[in-house]
């Protein structure tokens, strides 16, 4: 069987997303096939074709996991994107409150820092939007273990869809939030950075989980 | 058919926990290769048998589920280069998976007994 080229690699970007999902077990041994496979496509055919395989591959595979994660714990992962969709509710005007706590505190307008001001004014609600989110985010993935990701991209569907019904009014009608352009574009922001939130819980983990291997590794090479 | 007996059946079957279409051909695949049977391997072998284009992701959510209910048991195996040092995962059916398959060929058999399957529009 002919090899392929040193340079053909599966598309890293599939495997990582893969390896969001799923337990780290799991992730390992399907990465593996995937990559074995990858191998033997490409020895056979183009490189791209190889590629556009690992990426069908791939994408079948993260919604297989996803569901059988909802599955396998379907309400501790209800509850628990319900009580991070609650916390998210009551929290909401959070970050600009201590902004503005902020500002007073400055006193702004006796001092030269008028652009100051203006900017944190600007960009400082968005980004503390952001963060809340993805503090968010890290909170409910910290609970959701091997879960990580699912728990926190069903939660920001659950916040988009609720901010989904802001654009309607009562009768049905577009409501104004529908024709101020930056506040759904803000919201999607905040969305995902939850999952942002998760990912970067996840990514500890692995990283944690593997330092320890590596660690009883040595201890045993002794 | 009256909706007790309805009920009836169904509460004997769900008791009886019937292998699902899937979780029955991934079985046989493990089945048929023996102590080769990993992700790779039972995904070619069903698309081979089934002619049907299957993913990773399910064989593994499958065999995870079939492992939790105690039909299938798996090891590790060594890691190769051309799996970028992964290491394999083998499964195996148990006894209790055997059992399964038998029980769920017997339901199936004794539902087309009497039906003229291949004379019925196909």
């Amino acid at each position: 069987m002919r090899r392929p080229a040193p340079h053909t690699r599966p598309p890293s970007i599939a495997a990582w997303l893969v390896s969001l999902f799923g337990s780290a077990d799991q992730a390992e041994s399907i990465l593996g096939d995937l990559e074995e496979e990858f191998s033997d496509i490409a020895s056979k055919s183009a490189a791209a074709s190889a590629r556009r395989w690992y990426w069908r591959q791939s994408l079948k595979t993260i919604a297989q996991l996803a569901g059988a994660g909802v599955r396998n714990a379907p309400w501790p992962l209800a509850g628990l994107v319900l009580a991070g969709f609650l916390l998210q509710w009551f929290s909401t005007g959070l970050p600009e409150g201590v902004i503005v706590a902020i500002l007073r505190t400055q006193r702004p307008y006796s001092n030269l820092h008028y652009d100051f001001y203006i900017s944190f004014l600007t960009y400082g609600f968005p980004i503390a939007g952001d963060i809340q989110s993805i503090l968010l985010g890290c909170l409910v993935a910290a609970f959701a273990r091997q879960r990580e990701v699912i728990a926190t991209t069903a939660l920001s569907f659950l916040g988009g869809a609720s901010i989904g019904l802001l654009f309607f009014d009562a009768s049905g009608h577009w409501s104004r939030f529908a024709y101020s352009w930056p506040f759904p574009i803000v919201q999607l922001i905040n969305q995902l950075a939850i999952v942002l939130g998760g990912v970067i819980v996840r990514e500890i983990r692995l990283a944690l989980r593997k330092g320890c291997h590596e660690h009883d590794f040595n201890w045993t090479d002794k | 058919m009256t909706q007790v007996n309805f009920l009836y059946i169904v509460e004997v079957m769900s008791n009886r926990d019937y292998l699902g279409e899937f979780e029955h051909i991934v079985l046989l695949a493990v089945l048929r290769l023996d102590d080769q049977a990993y992700g790779v391997t039972v995904r070619r072998e069903i698309e081979v048998r089934t002619k049907r284009e299957v993913s990773i992701g399910a064989i593994y959510a499958t065999l995870d589920r079939l492992e939790a209910k105690g039909y299938v048991q798996s090891r590790p195996g060594d890691p190769t280069p051309e799996r970028g040092g992964r290491s394999k995962r083998f499964f195996r059916v148990t006894a209790p998976g055997v059992s399964a398959i038998h029980r769920t060929h017997r339901a199936i058999r004794s539902l087309a007994e009497g039906l003229d399957l291949l004379g019925s529009r196909l």
